[in-house]
Order: C-alpha cells, then structure tokens, then sequence
C-alpha cells in the first residue's frame, strides 16, 4: 500500500469529489476545479491524480450512464471513500492545529 | 451539444496505447473536452487540440500493462526494458538536450516524410492500369508556319487508325468535355453546376483503360447506342442520392439543358491514382446525332486537344511496327491538306510518360503533368534535410559523450561488454528517433494543409496503408542507428580507467574533427540554399521588372470565339466604341506576349545568296503599335488592306537581312507564303515571349476580322468595365462564358516554374537553418557548460565579455569562413546552370555570395548569441567555487 499522504493537488481532486457528490467524473472535477481555483488544470493531470488517489483507496469508483455527449461513451464516477474522509480530515486537522500554534506576534507588523 | 467529430487519427493513436479497461472513460472524456473546445473557440484549432490532448494522455494511468512472466526467454527483453529505462531517464534529465534533438529530428523528419509522399503521389500515377506497358496515346506535332504540339489528333484520325493499323487490340478515340447537368426526380428538378470530367466515348475505351469495375450495366455495349450515359458511383450517388445501381439505369439526364441521354451503366472507379478520372461517359454516337457535332471540326485539318486518340497493342507487337505506321498516317494526312501551310505529324507516347510531360500536357480539365526535374530536386532536398538533423544529433551527442564516460566507466568495470554498450546507447537514439517521427507525422500532416497551393491535390499521408507504417517503422530504425552508432561507438571505446578517473578526456581529437566535418557539411548546405533561394528571387524579379518594350499595365484581353460567324464579334466592337471606361483597344490575333508562337518560312536575298530562315509571325489592326506603345524606328505604319503585301518587320529582324539603319531596310522585298512581301517600316525589338528566349526576327501583317480584343482601362474603372462587358457578352454569346485575361498576369505566368522554384527553395532554407539553429543552440551551451572553469579564470584574470564571446564563437565562425569558401564555387556552378534556361539574365553580383555568407554567420551568431552573452557576464566565483 502506498502511502495515504496527500498532496496539495490531491487534497483539492478529493474535495472537489466531495463537493461534486453523485457527480464527480474526470471533466466535472476539472471544470469545478477551473471555477474554484480559477487556474487552468488540464485533463490528463485530473485524470492522473484520481486514478492515483483510488489506487491509494481513498477514492471509489463505479461506471454511470451511457450519454450522447460523449460520443455514447459511460463516464466514471467517483466518491469519497472512508478512508478518503479520514485522510481529509486528518489533513485539516493537522493543518488547523499547526495554524493555532503560530504565536500571534508572528503575524504582527508584516511587511 | 456540437455534433464534431475529433478527428480520426489521433484518436487511433489513442486507442493503441490505451488500456481496455480505462478506454471507454478516458475516450469520452476526451470528447466531451474535445467538444466544450469546439463550442467555445470554434473548430479551427479544436485538431490541434485533440492532438494535444492525446500526447497530453501519453501517460501511466492510460498505458496498457504487460505482465512480465520471470523466464530465461525474458532475459533479453529485461535488457530492453532496463536499456528503455535507462534511455527515458536520461532524457527526463537532459530537457533541454532531448527536446533539441527531439524536435530537430522530427522537423527534418517531416520535411523529409512531406516531400517522400508527394514524389510517391506523382510516381504512383497510371501504375496499376491493367496492361500499362501496351497502352499508347497517338498525338500531333506541327512543323511549318507555327511549331508545337497538340495532345489531342484531327477527328478523322481515330476511325482511320482504327481502319488501316494492324497489331493493335483496341483503339479508343473520345472528346473530353465539360456542361452542366439537370436530373429529373419525379417532378422535381436537381441541377449541377458545370462537370468538368465529362467523356464522349465508345466502347472500346473500357478495352484500352481497363481499370473500371462494372456494377450495372454491361463493357460491352453500354455505349453502342446515342444518347447513353454511363456514371462512376461516386458521380451516380451525387446525381441520384443513393445507392442502389441497378435503380439508375434508364434514368435521363441532361446535359447543358438539352441533351437527353439514359443511364446504362454504372462502373466503379479504382482506388488507386490514375489520370483517367472521368466521371460521365456519354456515348460517342452522341456526338454524331445531336447539335455536339457542331462543336467540334470533323475535317483533317482541325485539331483539337480535347479529342484525343489512345491505343493498346496487341501483346507481341513491336512498338516500331506502329512507328511505321504512323509514318504511313502522316503522308495520308500531308494528302488531305495540301493547301495548309503547316505539316502535321503524328507521334507515339506510353502511358508511363503521360503524367510527366509538362508541355503535352494530360486532359484538358484533367491533373497537372508533374515535373520529373523538379521530383529529382526534391528528393535531394529531402534527404539532406534529413542529414542536416542526424549529423545534428550526432554533433549533439557525441559533444555530450564525456558526461556519460562515468556511467561506462562503472559499467565497464562491472564487466559489461562493449556490444552490450553499444546496445544501450543505440536504444536511446532509437528512442530520441522514435519520438521524432511520432512528432513528424503531424508536422507532415499539417504542412500539407499549410502549403495547400502549390501541392498537388490529393496528396496525404496514407494513414491505411501498411506500407506507410512499413516506411515509418524502418525510418525510426534507420534514423536511430545512423544517428547513433557514432555516437555509441565511441561512447563505448571510453578505457574504464581513465573515464573513472577525475578529468575524463573532454577533447577527444578525433570526435571533435568528425564533429567539425559534420558542422561544416551544415552550413554548406544552408549557405547553398540560401544564395539559391536569393539568386531565383533575384531573377524572378529582374524579370517581372524588365521592360518588355510594350505597353502592359491596365490592359485586358478576351478572345471571341472563332466558331461564331464574326458580325457578332462586330457587334462587341461596336459597343466597346461607346464605353467611356475603355480609353482604346486594338483588334489582334494574338496578344503582344504569349506562351504559345507560331513561326513561318522566310526566303530573301543577300549578295545573291539565298537565306531561308524563319520569322515569328503577329497579325491584327493597324492601331497595334500605337497602343502597345511600340515605336515606329523608320518607314510608316499597315494600311488596314490584306490584300496589299506589305509587313513590318523588327529590329532583329532587319539586323537578319542585313541593314544597320532602319531606314535602308524600308522597302526591301522577301518572300513569305510564296509570295513577295515588301518591308514598309520597322519597329523596335519587344520581348514578345518570355525572358527564358531571346528576341527573334518577327514580321507584323495586317489581318481582318481579329477575334483577340484588348482593351486599356484606368485602373479602377477595370472592375466595372468587366462587368458591362460581362451583359453585352452575355447578349451577343449567351452559350459561351467570357474570360477576361489580365495582361501582367499572363506575362507573371511565364515565370511560374521559377515562382514554385522560389517557394520552395526558402521553405527548404527555412527548414534547413532551423534545425542548423537549433543543433548550434545545443552545442553552445554544452560547450559553456564544459568551459565554466576556463571563462571563470579568464574573467578573474581580466577578460572582456567581448574577449570571452570571441573565444565561444570562435570556432564557428572559421567553420562559417571554411564553409563559404566551399559553397561558392558550387552555388556560382549551379546558379549558372540554372540562368542558362534565360536569354535575359540578371547579373549575379559577388555580393549575393557575400550575403549567403553574412547571413549565415548572422544566424550563427544569433543562435548561440543570448546563451554566448549569459555566460560572459556571468559570475566567475559562481563556476570557480567548490562549495
């Protein structure tokens, strides 16, 4: 098993996931990421991340409907797995707690 | 949702190297991208997208898996695989290397690939008709008062042939022709504008081209009766809209409103490239039993190069038995036409040179004859495109052999032998080639669509062939091993102790010598093309400038037609008198320049001695010199009388007979036509053909009923003039459609050989200094790389950012110098022998040569320029410091 880490890039592919609930596919993850993040992802690289993070198993996946959108082919849909919540979780945890222990005069008086 | 279809071949690509399992989501995912793109940015670069998306997708997660079983027959694809591994890795780490090497290979791969498809496209042409070697064309050639050839034979030529000549299997004689077409559809009419493919033939055709299949209908005697028609299945389907053959027979069709004719056959015609593409063959009884017949001359002293004679021999006949026959023709036809002042005679021509005889020519509406010279230069072209990038790649890697003496260092010690290095090395050029020529298929696709003018039509890569895969495959072999077995060779010779220990040899003397050839043998090539392309500029310019001596600019012409009685053409006259637009006009036979002549017989008298030559012959009104603007040197104008005998002749031609002064000329006699002319005033010399001959003598006669109008007209009323003369035409010849020729573009016309020469000589410079470019670019900042250390010291010792630049670029620039002296001589050899085909040529001046050299020097300079200047000025503790 490889490691359940999450990078910067696969921490928002898995929450845009979530927030795409019954319909997370390739292109609906890039468009909603284009919108959320307004940088310019690419295909290959959405499809390269979703397929890594269900290798990693916090990602399921099932086959949808046929649709003449795409040329009568199914898409694949993906949803948050349990170890997928627990990954996002213990992300923002880690990264709330690290916040909390900045002390306040750190933030002070920047330039 | 748009309904676009990506296009096919990327998407095969795609479906070779996708995975079973992920194809069906990541194929429609590509497409939904695929057509959000077209909706939004429209379909113009959506291809290239598609493309993208692809490569963009050359990825793990997409990739077929192989399950590699543990067995000894693995071993060696262990080898490979470690080897590709290895060869990838290398890549990955040397970016900017890799994509020179990459991308410079592929462009010269792609030149090469483009150029390989259209020589095979036009060789290809007329090879796979049965019995090819048998089939012959009969054409004329004509001797006496003008001389040229016709492709086409007199109409009773074909019957007499079929008649009289023994040893032949079939004979078929045809009209091409062209009229648009009218389909009945229940009560509904269906019109096509004017088909251009159309046959007016017998029978025997399908004997002599027999590469049709037949779907309905019967070769035998479909044709036999009038008014038959019969279609290929693509012309069929377009008429009727569909497919089913045997419905179409007895169906009418009408062919320029009036002609009448049935369907009795439908034939397919082949997939292979041919020049017989005719689309309706309508019977040849037709011709005879309808009003066609007044269209076309039936006498022996008509030729038209729309009726045409084509034969097949019988299997064991010599081709001199026809020969001889032909001879026998020719007398029969000198007894037809006595009274003609020219000799017609008949020649024989295989199929095989058919497609390749620019001044014959092939169908009227037919292909353009290639150009079997301009083939043979483009495949020299071609292949040094494609040496240019593999000495490039060999430069490259070679210079780079020292950063891998390590690594075979180490694995020399581990006791690897040689051949297994060379097999190491040998993977990644053939991996570097194979990339470059996946990435050339594209190139070569889209040069096609980009330089669409001036290739033939037709022309593509032939995705379906296996052939095509064959060529591709044993490109990226060839490519890859002559690319690298140098560099692998002596990569592989490095001796272990030496690689391992601290300084590697970095000058190894014989590498850099072959490195230096090879660099040489570049510019020589580029400084070639480059005086070429300006050396053609240059005299395609000189000659759209000269002065012709005659009056061009803001001229028309039309010709009338000469089958129409000539109170018609008077009634145009007429007309053209009342048009405020048209500032004069002049009635001709033939324009002042033209590509076509016709020449006659002189005789005359010089100290007793009788000269027999011959004169270029022109002929119209007597307003002629004054609007073309042509000076009258000595003597008076015609008088508009052509029963007088009376010419004007040219300079040269007064020079011919033997006067310095024009005006001693005026008066003398000679005979032309048998008869006594007398000379009435001279004119000054005009190019009346093109600047590829010398002006010759020419006489001037004048003539009634002239059908060739030109006309001068301020230059923006030349639009609105057409357009009146398009009604007025209209009403005078409403079967006839009007062409209006320009007269500078008739004379750019002669020069059009040279203007395709032009283009493609600076689409080859262009291709050749950008992979030239590109190889120096690599080298340059290999060799600043291996010279850190010494420019630093230099710098820390006082040098000049000139001084170190001069050291960088050195060595090029002497290269540069040695390559100039080479390439002029050769470049002064080959642009002399191309101005041998003109008469008029522009003085090449020295410093054509000189600029072919500057240039090139700029290039270089330009190319290793930015990367020279950032290690100039770079900081010398940066590459001196060890920590």
């Amino acid at each position: 098993m490889k490691g359940t880490n999450l990078g910067e890039f696969e921490e928002l592919v898995l929450l845009t996931v979530g927030i795409l609930y019954d319909n997370a596919y390739s292109v609906a993850i890039q468009r909603e990421l284009n919108k959320q993040t307004e940088r310019k992802v690419s295909i290959s690289s959405v499809h390269a991340a979703v397929y890594r993070l269900e290798e990693k198993g916090l990602l399921n996946s099932r086959m949808g409907e046929m649709s003449s959108e795409r040329g009568g082919k199914r898409k694949r849909l993906f949803t948050i797995s349990q170890a997928g919540k627990v990954a996002l979780e213990t992300a923002n945890e880690l990264r709330n707690r690290m916040r909390n222990q900045i002390p306040n005069i750190a933030l002070e008086n920047l330039r | 949702m748009s309904s676009k279809q990506p296009p096919k071949l990327p998407l095969k690509i795609f479906r070779l190297y996708c995975s079973d399992e992920r194809i069906e989501e990541l194929e429609g995912d590509l497409y939904e991208v695929y057509s959000e793109f077209v909706e939004e940015r429209g379909g113009r670069f959506a291809g290239v997208f598609y493309w993208w998306l692809v490569i963009r997708g050359f990825r793990s997660y997409a990739l077929k898996r192989t399950k590699m079983k543990n067995n000894r027959v693995n071993t060696s694809l262990t080898f490979l695989k470690h080897n590709l591994a290895i060869a990838w890795r290398n890549l990955l780490k040397n970016k900017t290397t890799a994509t020179i090497n990459v991308l410079g290979l592929a462009i010269g791969v792609g030149a090469f690939l483009a150029i390989l498809s259209i020589v095979r496209f036009e060789l290809s042409f007329n090879t796979q008709i049965p019995d090819k070697e048998n089939i012959h064309r009969i054409y004329t050639s004509f001797t006496g008062s003008f001389t040229q050839t016709n492709k086409g034979v007199a109409a009773p030529v074909g019957p007499y042939v079929e008649e009289n000549f023994s040893g032949l299997a079939s004979v078929s004689y045809f009209n091409t022709y062209s009229a648009p077409v009218e389909i009945l559809d229940g009560e509904e009419k269906k019109e096509f504008d004017r088909q251009n493919n159309l046959i007016l033939v017998g029978d025997s055709f399908f004997k002599v081209i027999g590469q049709y299949e037949w779907l309905a209908g019967n070769s035998e005697n479909a044709l036999s009766e009038p008014f038959k028609v019969v279609l290929t299945t693509e012309q069929a389907e377009k008429y009727f809209g569909h497919r089913d053959w045997l419905d179409m027979i007895n169906r009418t069709i009408f062919y320029r409103d009036s002609l009448k004719v049935s369907v009795s056959g439908i034939v397919q015609h082949p997939s292979y490239n041919t020049d017989f593409d005719f689309t309706d063959f309508i019977s040849y009884g037709t011709l005879t039993n309808s009003w066609l017949k007044d269209e076309f001359n039936d006498d022996w002293g008509s030729t038209n190069s729309s009726s045409q004679l084509w034969i097949k021999t019988s299997d064991n006949v010599n081709k001199a038995d026809i020969l001889l026959q032909l001879e026998d023709l020719d007398k029969h036809v000198v007894e037809q036409t006595e009274d003609s002042d020219w000799v017609q005679s008949y020649k024989l021509q295989d199929l095989s040179e058919v497609h390749f005889s620019p001044d014959i020519g092939i169908f009227d509406n037919g292909r353009d004859p290639a150009h079997a010279p301009t083939l043979t230069i483009l495949s020299f072209v071609a292949l040094s495109i494609l040496l240019i990038a593999i000495f490039n790649f060999i430069n490259l890697e070679t210079a780079q052999s020292t950063t891998k003496s390590k690594e075979v260092g180490v694995r020399k010690v581990l006791g690897s032998p040689r051949h297994q290095l060379v097999a190491r090395f040998l993977t990644e050029s053939i991996l570097i080639s194979f990339l470059a020529v996946v990435l050339a298929i594209p190139i070569a696709h889209y040069s096609f669509i980009f330089f669409e003018e001036f290739i033939p039509a037709g022309v593509a890569l032939n995705y379906y062939s296996p052939i095509f895969w064959l060529v591709i495959v044993g490109l990226t072999l060839l490519v890859g091993v002559i690319a690298g077995i140098y560099p692998s060779w002596v990569i592989s010779s490095f001796r272990p102790v030496k690689a391992l220990s601290s300084g590697a040899s970095s000058n190894n003397p014989g590498g850099s010598l072959i490195r230096k050839a090879l660099i040489l043998f570049q510019f020589l090539f580029s400084q070639l093309l480059i005086v070429g392309t300006l050396a053609i500029a240059w005299q395609i310019s000189f000659m759209l400038d000269k002065d012709l001596g005659f009056k061009e600019d803001g001229i028309i012409y039309f010709y009338t037609p000469y089958y129409e009685n000539y109170s018609k053409a008077d009634l145009m006259k007429n007309y053209l008198d009342q048009l405020p637009e048209v500032m004069d006009y002049a009635l001709q036979r033939t324009p002042p320049a033209q590509r076509g002549y016709s020449t006659s017989t002189v005789k005359y008298y010089t100290d007793t001695v009788e000269v027999v030559t011959s004169a270029h012959q022109k002929s119209g009104d007597t307003t002629y010199f004054k609007f073309y603007d042509i000076e009258l040197l000595a003597g008076r104008n015609l008088l508009p009388n052509d029963t007088l005998r009376e010419l004007v002749i040219n300079e040269t031609f007064m020079r011919d007979l033997g006067f310095d002064d024009p005006r001693e000329a005026v008066g003398t006699t000679f005979e032309f036509n048998s008869k006594d002319h007398t000379v009435v005033g001279i004119v000054e010399d005009f190019h009346f053909r093109s600047l590829h001959h010398p002006i010759e003598p020419l006489l001037y006669r004048y003539a009634d009923e002239s059908r060739c109008f030109a006309l001068k007209v301020k230059g923006e009323q030349i639009e609105q003039t057409i357009d009146k003369l398009t009604d007025k035409w209209n009403e005078v010849y409403p079967e006839y459609p009007l062409t209006v020729y320009f007269m500078d573009e008739t004379i750019e016309q002669f020069y059009e050989t040279e203007r395709r020469a032009s283009k493609l000589a600076s689409t080859a410079t262009g291709i050749a200094i950008l992979i030239s470019c590109l190889g120096l670019f690599g080298l340059i900042s290999f060799t600043i790389v291996q010279k850190s250390k010494e420019l630093g010291i230099r710098k820390v010792l006082g040098a000049s950012i000139l001084q170190i630049g001069t050291i960088l670029s050195k060595e090029f620039i002497v290269l540069i110098i040695v390559a100039f002296v080479i390439s002029t001589p050769i470049s002064y050899y080959i642009i002399d022998r191309w101005m041998d085909d003109f008469a008029y040529q522009t003085s090449i001046s020295l410093w054509i040569y000189l600029l072919g050299g500057l240039v090139s020097v700029a290039i270089a300079l330009a190319s290793i320029g930015a990367k020279v200047w950032k290690a100039s000025g770079a900081n010398p503790i940066d590459s001196l410091r060890y920590e």
